[in-house]
């Protein structure tokens, strides 16, 4: 009788704060005049979010029969679409590939139905990334930023302060990360102390802006891979794994870590602090609620906080057969009421399972804002509420690469430079030389 | 006289009628009918696309071309020019040969030590081993390619636990690119089931008076198994070293999926084979007509390696019941 008590009690707070929410947001409600059926690919179901957005975009367009089939994106398969005329109205894959897709033309450009004010409600950074030759090509929908995550009791452990956690002072950064670092007797390492990520797809990017540069030209046309910045990053995130034991040592232990499971290097106390998208902390939160957590920014040499943003978006194949509901469904699927009831049934599923709810992070920077004030509280555990605070202001300093009509093999040449310098196989002038080149070709024949 | 005469100058049945002579049996119908599939097959979805891949390998064909937004244009030589002037291809030969290499004659000496010594054993307990050493075979590529990082991790992978256990401090299999074609092709002897099972038929089909005749001639077993047993089975030898020779420079899934699909981190360019560098140009680069262009080169080299192979390899090789001359 009590536990049903307590669950209506629930489905009314719930019910009341969804009802207050929407009533905030429905001055902004999407005005369809869609009919016809919607072929979205690279949408199908998903979770909660996901569901719960669809659910919300399709009751916009009544009179529209929504097909959403495959899962995730696929460039063969989208590809092998387009060749057999079977062209989707509406389809949703990451943002490099977008952009690679609108210089390539094969998406349209939406500037004749996305007016230019909501236009601004979106994240400054997503939107240049679909932006190619000053045409804006769709809309972009979460978004992750790179902030430092770390791990409260590897410093405990070690004497190590929170305060210590900077990138300001390299020397100090360097220092913090030896005495992070742990090995056993036999010299295989056991910790590590701040893992820089230069390999990942965001590393290499933001530790060149770290040193105030970038690796392409705002046009997308120039490869900007072999510059003082860049050979400084290299410089430095390789000084720091050599002094963590060396890339062999470093990467053969990394690789045992679970950072998806229940024995999270969290857990294990693998990894001293680290660089990572902010869906890691929903993560650790949901494994292991209790083991100690920190949010810092990423920041430049100066101090400032920088975070590179990836994510989705939405565009409309150049050959849609329904152009006005695919871009109404896209505006739908993203707005901040889409959002926003998402947000409100994944905090009350969450709380239902005793679990702590850390925020939606979109690139609606309208709607990031309305989750934040009226849909999240605070967990009640101070250091997913303190992360909480960084992640959403650390949206505010986020970038994206430009489009760049190389696509793929622009950050192929990028990536394969980088290991090249971590496995010693090259220098770090010869790496950056040829990627430089490999790059700036890729770009010419594909203009 | 007069009638051996005639029989000379009757002339017979034409060469046409001769060859077609053959469609009026039954037979020829039925087993025609039986390998129709197969031809259906290799015309649809081998001979075609060979086709369709040379033409493209002489235009411009890639993302425009395959939405519907640009004609697909014939572009000459370009696509065969840019293989001399892209680094990477050298790269991707240059592993694939050395892996090829290591892999082909390792896998050739596993298989037939192991047959060797199946043959050995009693029947009921060559049939377990024969199980167990038939395993790996079948093991999918993928499962292997997801293997090779959990077994050959450096320091916490389980083979350098094990060797640590020795005293044997084992390299980083997996991350230095010194040893990343070696290790790839252990995997491969690991799963060398497929050719023991060749050779073990080879070495169950050498007659037995063979070897009689030979120890009444007081040769001993060594000089058996090389004046005896090799010539014998050089044949299945044969056969297994071109097949292996053409899989060594097809090889993609076992290190598309442990280097290039895990997210390890680890050494692409040391791993990068001719395949995978196709894969990635066709369907990651979206350059077509390139990949094209790259896929006949493979097939020249291909040709060429089995070609020279039959040449040097045709003094070696004993057909049973071929005429020597």
């Amino acid at each position: 009788m009590e536990g049903r008590k307590k669950r209506i009690a629930m489905l009314l707070v719930v019910g009341a704060a969804f009802a207050a929410v929407i009533a905030g947001t429905a001055g902004a409600r999407v005005d369809t005049k869609s009919a016809g059926t919607l072929d979205i690919y690279g949408y199908g179901p998903g979770d909660d979010v996901q569901e719960n957005r669809a659910a919300y975009a399709a009751s916009q367009l009544s009179g529209v029969t929504i097909k959403r089939e495959a899962p995730s994106f696929d460039d063969q398969a989208f590809l092998t679409r387009l060749a057999s005329g079977d062209v989707p109205d509406l389809v949703r894959m990451g943002r490099p590939s977008l952009a690679y897709y609108a210089a390539k033309g094969v998406i349209q450009p939406v500037n004749s139905c996305v007016d230019p004010s909501l236009i601004k409600q979106y994240r400054a950074g997503a939107i240049k990334a679909m932006t190619w030759k000053g045409k804006l090509y769709g809309l972009p929908e979460f978004t992750n930023q790179v902030t430092l995550v770390v791990n409260k009791s590897a410093l405990a452990s070690s004497g190590v302060s929170l305060s210590q956690v900077q990138m300001k002072n390299l020397p100090a950064l360097l220092k913090t990360a030896k005495k992070l670092t742990k090995f056993d007797s036999s010299g295989n390492l056991t910790r590590i102390g701040f893992d820089p990520k230069i390999d990942s797809g965001f590393g290499f990017p933001l530790w060149v802006k770290y040193f105030g540069g970038n690796i392409i030209s705002k046009d997308g046309l120039h490869a900007q891979i072999n510059t003082p910045q860049a050979r400084k990053a290299l410089s430095f995130t390789t000084a720091v794994i050599n002094a963590e034991g060396g890339w062999s040592k470093f990467v053969a232990y990394r690789n045992t870590f679970d950072f998806f499971g229940g024995g999270n290097p969290l857990l294990k106390d693998q990894l001293g602090f680290w660089p990572m998208e902010s869906f890691i902390y929903n993560v650790f939160a949901n494994n292991t609620p209790k083991q100690g957590i920190a949010a810092r920014y990423f920041t430049n040499q100066k101090g400032g906080p920088i975070t590179f943003f990836s994510g989705n978006g939405w565009a409309i194949p150049t050959k849609t057969s329904n152009f006005q509901a695919a871009c109404d469904y896209m505006k739908a699927v993203t707005s901040v009421q889409a959002w926003v009831t998402a947000g409100v049934k994944r905090a009350a599923a969450r709380k239902a399972a005793g679990q702590a709810f850390t925020g939606l992070y979109t690139a609606n920077a309208a709607a990031d804002k309305k989750l934040y004030e009226d849909v999240y509280h605070a967990t009640g555990n101070p250091d997913y509420d303190d992360a909480v605070k960084y992640l959403v202001n650390a949206s505010k300093y986020g970038f994206e690469l430009p489009p760049t009509p190389a696509g793929a093999q622009f950050a192929n040449a990028y990536n394969a430079a980088v290991q090249r310098v971590l496995t010693g196989q090259q220098s770090i002038a010869a790496a950056l030389k040829q990627a430089q080149s490999e790059a700036q070709k890729a770009i010419d024949a594909s203009k | 006289m007069a009638g051996a005469t005639e029989a000379v100058t009757t002339p017979g049945p034409s060469w046409a009628r001769r060859r077609l002579s053959g469609f009026r049996d039954r037979e020829t119908w039925v087993a025609l009918a039986f390998i129709f599939p197969w031809i259906f097959g290799f015309l649809v979805f081998t001979l075609g696309p060979m086709i369709a891949s040379a033409y493209y390998s002489f235009t411009n064909y890639g993302v425009q071309q395959i939405a519907g937004l640009s004609p697909t244009q014939t572009v000459g030589l370009k696509n065969y020019r840019q293989i001399v002037h892209d680094p990477y291809i050298a790269t991707a030969l240059k592993n694939t040969l050395i892996y090829g290499l290591m892999m082909v004659p390792a896998r050739i000496v596993v298989a037939l030590l192991l047959a060797l010594m199946l043959m050995r054993i009693g029947e009921k307990l060559g049939g377990i081993f024969r199980t167990v050493f038939y395993i790996p075979h079948i093991t999918p590529p993928v499962a292997i390619g997801v293997l090779v990082l959990t077994l050959w991790n450096g320091s916490y992978g389980l083979v350098d636990k094990a060797l640590a256990h020795v005293g044997i401090q084992g390299p980083n299999w997996i991350n230095d690119p010194n040893w990343i074609k070696p290790t790839i092709a252990i995997m491969d002897v690991w799963a060398c089931g497929g050719t023991m099972v060749i050779l073990l038929a080879a070495l169950y089909g050498v007659p037995k008076h063979l070897y009689e005749a030979a120890a009444m001639d007081g040769a001993g077993k060594l000089r058996q198994f090389f004046n005896v047993t090799l010539p014998m089975i050089s044949p299945a030898l044969f056969f297994s070293f071109i097949i292996l020779t053409l899989a060594a420079l097809n090889q993609f899934t076992v290190a598309y999926t442990a280097f290039f699909n895990s997210g390890s981190g680890a050494t692409n360019s040391a791993a990068l084979f001719y395949a995978i560098y196709i894969f990635q140009q066709a369907f990651k680069f979206f350059n077509m007509g390139f990949a094209c262009a790259m896929a006949w080169l493979l097939f020249a080299i291909s040709m060429i390696i089995t070609g020279i192979n039959i040449f040097a390899t045709k003094r070696f090789v004993y057909y049973e019941g071929e005429a020597k001359h």
